[in-house]
């Protein structure tokens, strides 16, 4: 018999053009269909999402994620869809690749593979953040160069009281410290019938940059695995904010999942699970554990090319000031 | 009295060695406003160029914006954390 041609479909929730870094979270579903449009029952799908690469310009606000595998998730897929949510850490486009190959015992097709990238841009506020720090240095190099040009001794020291002064219209988001949580290492809650979830972490260490590798079993009271409908949620908790949700059908009763978090905060990981089969008011298995993600500083280079480029804007402004104090100086005769 | 040659043409009296002549010949030390009166004196009778000038202003400002922005240091990083995220452009963790 000859192998059925199937089709990878991608759907967003939402357009990406409106989600913005950190802020926003995009959910997508991936669709397996046959060529008549109806789903792939049972089939083996591997799902790979890659960050935006380094911008030349300017460093993102989490250079170490730049250019690195935000998810690698291999599923035994049920019923053709799969659907998960993230929270895109950083600007610049997004790629996301997708495998499809035939389980044993499932219906026959040729494997296939496909990619799709999309672009998300910084939010409003952030770009006018940007330009008020841009205009903070530009008015602080221009004056100090205006002064500098003049060679006016007590005008200089205005200058001087502008490059100290905090660029207050920017901090109106406010300072924030990192907060610590108390920590939870492991609450479980079991089904009434006494049906348990193990979660384990398989990371030694869960570090911004790298893959944390999850795993999460459901298993009766006797020990045996059962065939479950997991939910995994990772939730950042300095902010409260869901970064990462998933659903996944599991026939063998346990799941996995290889994924970044791109904070170096704490996290709590949170896996709910029923069976397959059960009602839906049916009260789930749940297992959470907290994790500290270590921080990475950035790369000098990406340092470099950002602190480079606010000096760069103030050189710029204190040129043109300087020009223009020796210009006015020299017109009105040569004040010194 | 000693001459101190510093940064470009400056040519003034050294502050430093004339306080510790003080100290050490059992006089009383010189205030806060007494050191200030000197410095002032002395940055009145300096004389950089425009370049100068110019590389110190620039200095003075990544400094500060290294100080606000850049640093790893726990205490200020974690006061700006948010700042920093929220200009775009700035490395964090």
């Amino acid at each position: 018999m000859a192998a059925e041609n199937v089709h990878l479909q991608l759907e967003w929730d939402q357009d990406p053009e409106l989600v913005h870094p950190r802020e926003d979270r995009l959910g997508l579903r991936i669709r397996v269909q046959r060529s008549d449009g109806s789903p792939v029952p049972a089939a083996r799908l591997r799902i790979r999402l890659q960050a935006p690469e380094t911008p030349w310009l300017a460093s993102t606000d989490f250079p170490v994620v730049e250019g690195t595998t935000l998810l690698d998730h291999d599923l035994n897929l049920q019923g053709g869809v799969h659907a998960f949510q993230f929270v895109p850490p950083i600007r610049g486009s997004y790629t996301l690749s997708a495998s499809v190959e035939p389980l044993p015992g499932g219906i026959s097709f040729a494997p296939i593979q496909k990619s799709w990238t999309t672009t998300v841009r910084e939010s409003a506020d952030r770009k006018k953040n940007l330009a008020i720090l841009l205009t903070i240095l530009v008015v602080v190099g221009g004056i100090s160069g205006f002064m500098i040009g003049r060679a006016s001794r007590t005008m200089a020291l205005a200058a001087l009281l502008l490059m100290v002064w905090p660029p207050s219209p920017v901090k109106a988001h406010g300072s924030h410290q990192h907060s610590k949580p108390a920590p939870a290492p492991l609450q479980a809650e079991d089904t009434q019938d006494g049906d348990r979830i193990d979660l384990r972490i398989l990371s030694s260490e869960a570090r911004v940059g790298e893959l944390t590798a999850i795993e999460a079993d459901y298993r009766d009271t006797q020990g045996h695995l059962k065939p479950a409908r997991f939910r995994l949620e990772v939730t950042q908790l300095e902010h409260d904010q869901l970064v990462f949700a998933t659903d996944i059908a599991a026939s063998n009763g346990s799941m996995s999942w290889q994924g970044q978090l791109f904070d170096g905060s704490t996290h709590r990981v949170t896996v709910t699970a029923a069976p397959i089969h059960a009602a839906p008011d049916q009260k789930p298995a749940r297992a959470e554990r907290d994790l500290e993600v270590t921080g990475v500083a950035p790369p000098l280079l990406a340092v470099v090319k950002s602190l480079g480029f606010l000096l760069l804007v103030t050189a710029a402004a204190l040129l043109i000031g300087i020009l223009m104090g020796r210009l006015i100086s020299q017109q009105k005769g040569g004040l010194t | 009295m000693l001459k101190c040659t510093g940064i470009g043409r400056a040519v003034f009296p050294c502050p430093g060695f004339a306080v510790i002549s003080q100290h050490q010949g059992g006089r009383s030390m010189p205030t806060i406003y007494t050191q200030a009166r000197r410095h002032l004196r002395i940055t009145r009778k300096l004389k950089l160029g425009i370049l100068h000038k110019a590389f110190i202003t620039l200095a003075i400002i990544g400094v500060v914006l290294y100080t606000m922005l850049f640093t790893t240091t726990p205490l200020v990083h974690d006061y700006f954390h948010e700042l920093r995220h929220n200009l775009m452009l700035i490395p964090c963790h």
